[in-house]
């Protein structure tokens, strides 16, 4: 049976969420609600009330709370999700996190840290940088993003391409389940014993539990950078060389891509030294010891030459490496300058297919007559497609979702998938589909329907309903 | 009448926001509050569904708008560009024309309207600064040079200590001056910035100034100094910052750092002073001026610059910024805390700032925190470094 709606919220169970956190962390106005309504995404959902907590405990009795009235819960970070997967799309309770910034535990011996789940991501790694440690995962969002939201999309980022994603990198979790118990999943150690719920937990979006705490893995910070900009006068010849790195065994830590339109939205923003007048540009970071590092890098600029680029640039301070990096992971932000909205397909496919679909997105947006810019986790084959649109022109969204499916489509016919790093979310939930069988679909709502069988936690998110159904 | 389409210039403008929340990372308010309400995403959602009419005007909507530092760093990092001091300011004009300012601003505009000081005091008290002191200064003379006090340093005890200081470097180096006495009025910033007209009080202060015949007009508040630069029409003469003047008297050999200020206490570490210095949103961000206050630092013999995380144009505002402290004193006090962490994570033995309003507010933060780190005006550092007339 699904949950309540608004309707159940009344003055009573305010009453017990205001003495649950305090008055002041429980929001009801319609200011606040408005607030509360939007993500990063084109998608919006008015929540009946925001609420505020600082502690585990306090997560905890709020579930109970919810639970008992069933009333939906949908748990928030930054507000930074790119896939309406922290909108109220059916109203309920919106539990931010951003209070709970704790720094629980940072053990360098063991290179393992516990954090609360609000921090954000470049917070963490800015306690760690004085120890010499980072945490791999870096989301472009990494500055407002939350180490939850980052668990709870399984997050990517640039360095992800060496290092692997969040979960790769998060070893325990501390959750709240949709009744209010509290569970720990794994900790410290490499590895626990029984099914992995870790594993399970990251990327579920916010369906399973409520994430309040996060076991993760540190590493070393690396003995040696390089940072490379490769430019090229033809995306054919930019997607090539990322397919020829990776094929001759080369793993470099990051391997982005960025085509010319985001480089003149983002070199406007940041003037940090981008090619405007080039198709598309690599940036192409190396790290790790010092010995054996030229002869790589040698060995990618030969291998961009091949592939026609213009020039190679190595990045000869910090700060010119900073710059570039700032321009890259503002690059979703900057496109204001060009549309005021958009809507980023996440689609990743395997590497040698990255010319040919980088083809076809170019050949849609020319048919649905469409701006789309490209700035991406090339060597991952983690395609962002961003289309760009003014939300009020007449019929333009309709538009934008049809050649977003397409774009879905090409990436599952590639070999690939519909998301890498975003989540399905709201966005992407009719492309499932596409990627999973009715009976993998309904594996899955097993799995939910375990974690949340009255379907409280962040409902109508990730699987689609059509496929509802309960083992008999 | 709502008088929306007051805001409706500004709709392409706020739609350039993508809602990517980077502005979280930038804004010192939210960084206290942690709240959507708090953050220039949030403000601009709630003005489009004004626009949109999905929310009416109201009490918490006046009350999120206001509560704001119009410090800017909003702005300087928006990586779409997006024009967010015309957007709130448009935004608080047409708060202000429906009458919807908030309790505290509306007490403030009665004060500076009918009293010409923020203070509300009797305006011939601008003067009371000058007490104690062994030297006459001048007021309504004709003069070169009018320096322009303003409202805070004129009458809050906790800085008298700025324009004091500032008046005897400038009689050691022999300039002319004078200043208005109470016939200097509020510049109207507060006011300006609360969305209101000061015309009023534009015309008085021009005409006070042209009077005496003044080519410049200096003043050490950077509140005063923006708004007479940038709100003010062009007048007849040129209007200059204190930290400026104490660069050129520097340069030009009027003033002579002699000895490195007398600030340590018995038992501090030797080696050179570690002063940080504080850029003032008015000053720098918002007007340009970083090298000026910076300069005479490092022309102070036994002085260290230090410069904290964040610095000249991304330099995180004191917590004293636009009408915060009027709006909500804790929320103000809180954010100081943050900046004055910042000094304190660089070792920094002084915070040397160039505004009356950021000296009170990191003063204030510093005193409640019980932490013993002076922070100072320029004019205060230097002058402690000058030989005593002899």
């Amino acid at each position: 049976m699904p949950a309540g709606s608004s309707a159940m919220i009344d003055e009573s169970i305010l009453h017990a969420l205001r003495e649950i956190v305090g008055p002041e962390h429980v929001l009801t106005d319609p200011e606040d609600l408005l607030l509360y309504a939007y993500d990063a995404s084109i998608h919006s959902g008015r929540p009946d009330v925001v609420v505020f907590p600082e502690s585990t405990e306090q997560v905890s009795r709020i579930m109970a709370l919810a639970h008992a009235h069933r009333i939906p819960v949908i748990p928030r970070g930054g507000g930074t999700n790119l896939s309406g997967g922290s909108v109220a799309s059916q109203g309920g309770i919106v539990l931010t996190l951003s209070r709970m910034t704790k720094v629980r535990e940072i053990d360098i011996p063991n290179q393992r840290a516990v954090v609360e789940a609000g921090l954000y991501n470049l917070a963490l790694q800015e306690i760690l940088a004085p120890y010499g440690y980072l945490y791999a995962p870096d989301p472009a969002s990494q500055k407002v993003s939350t180490l939850g939201g980052n668990v709870a999309e399984n997050a990517g980022g640039p360095h992800c391409l060496k290092y692997g994603v969040t979960t790769n990198h998060v070893l325990g979790l501390e959750v709240v389940l949709y009744d209010g118990r509290v569970i720990q999943l794994g900790g410290k150690a490499f590895d626990t014993p029984g099914y992995d719920l870790v594993g399970l937990l990251v990327g579920s979006e916010g369906t399973l539990g409520v994430v309040t705490a996060v076991t993760v893995r540190l590493l070393h910070v690396p003995e040696a950078i390089k940072t490379m900009l490769a430019i090229f006068d033809d995306l054919d010849g930019a997607s090539q060389a990322v397919s020829d790195i990776i094929a001759a065994g080369i793993v470099p830590a990051t391997l982005e891509m960025m085509d010319q339109l985001m480089m003149r939205a983002v070199e406007e923003a940041t003037h940090a030294g981008y090619p405007t007048d080039a198709e598309a540009v690599l940036i192409i970071e190396l790290d790790g010891l010092k010995d054996g590092m030229e002869e790589i890098a040698e060995q990618i600029v030969e291998i961009c030459r091949r592939n026609r680029a213009r020039a190679v640039q190595v990045a000869r301070s910090a700060e010119e490496r900073d710059k570039l990096w700032a321009g890259r992971r503002g690059a979703f932000g900057a496109t204001g300058r060009i549309k005021p909205a958009y809507l980023v397909n996440d689609g990743t496919v395997p590497r040698t297919a990255l010319p040919q679909v980088l083809r076809q997105v170019r050949e849609i947006g020319q048919r649905y007559g469409l701006p789309i810019g490209n700035v991406f986790h090339a060597g991952d084959g983690n395609l962002h497609p961003l289309i760009l649109f003014d939300p009020r022109e007449e019929g333009i969204l309709e538009l934008v979702e049809r050649a977003g499916a397409e774009i879905m489509r090409i990436c599952v016919e590639a070999g690939g998938t519909i998301t890498g790093e975003h989540g399905i979310g709201l966005e992407k939930i009719h492309g499932m589909p596409l990627i999973a069988s009715p009976a993998a679909i309904q594996a899955m709502r097993w799995v939910k329907e375990a974690f949340d069988p009255i379907d409280l936690l962040n409902p109508g998110k990730v699987l689609p309903q059509t496929s509802v159904g309960v083992p008999s | 009448m709502d008088f929306k389409e007051l805001l409706a210039p500004y709709m392409d403008e706020m739609l350039r926001c993508t809602r990517c929340g980077f502005c979280q990372a930038a804004c010192p308010t939210y960084d206290a509050l942690r709240m959507e309400s708090a953050v220039a995403r949030g403000k601009i959602q709630l003005l489009l569904s004004v626009l949109n009419g999905r929310l009416d005007l109201s009490p918490k909507l006046s009350y999120y708008v206001y509560r704001c530092l119009d410090c800017r760093l909003c702005q300087q990092t928006c990586l779409s560009g997006v024009r967010t001091d015309e957007i709130f300011e448009g935004a608080r004009r047409w708060l202000a024309h429906v009458d919807a300012l908030p309790a505290p601003l509306r007490a403030l505009e009665e004060r500076v309207f009918t009293s010409h000081n923020i203070a509300g005091e009797d305006n011939t008290h601008r003067t009371l600064w000058q007490e104690n002191m062994n030297l006459e200064v001048p007021a309504g003379q004709p003069a070169e040079a009018v320096f322009f006090v303003g409202c805070v340093a004129s009458l809050y005890p906790m800085v008298y200590s700025i324009p004091q200081a500032f008046v005897q470097v400038l009689q050691r180096a022999g300039v002319t001056f004078t200043t208005l006495g109470g016939e200097e009025w509020c510049c109207g910033y507060p006011l300006i910035s609360a969305g209101r007209d000061v015309e009023p009080l534009i015309e008085h202060n021009i005409r006070a100034v042209e009077v005496l015949g003044a080519r410049w007009l200096i003043t050490s508040c950077p509140s005063c100094y923006h708004t007479w630069k940038l709100k003010y029409p062009p007048a007849s003469f040129q209007v200059v910052h204190a930290t400026e003047l104490l660069a050129a008297l520097i340069d030009e050999g009027r003033i002579v750092p002699a000895h490195p200020p007398a600030l340590r206490r018995a038992g501090d570490t030797a080696g050179p002073l570690r002063v940080t210095y504080h850029d003032p949103c008015d000053l720098g961000r918002k007007s340009g001026v970083y090298d000026a206050p910076r300069h005479v630092i490092t022309s102070l013999p036994g002085v260290e610059l230090v410069e904290m995380s964040t610095h000249h144009a991304l330099a995180t505002c004191c917590g004293g910024g636009g009408n915060l402290e009027s709006i909500d004193p804790e929320l103000s006090a809180q954010i100081a805390g943050r900046r004055l962490a910042q000094a304190q994570r660089v070792k920094a033995e002084v915070i040397v700032t160039a505004c009356q309003q950021c000296q009170r507010t990191l003063g204030m933060a510093a005193r409640r925190q019980r932490l013993r780190m002076p922070v100072m005006d320029v004019a205060e550092l230097l002058l402690s470094t000058l030989e005593e007339p002899a």
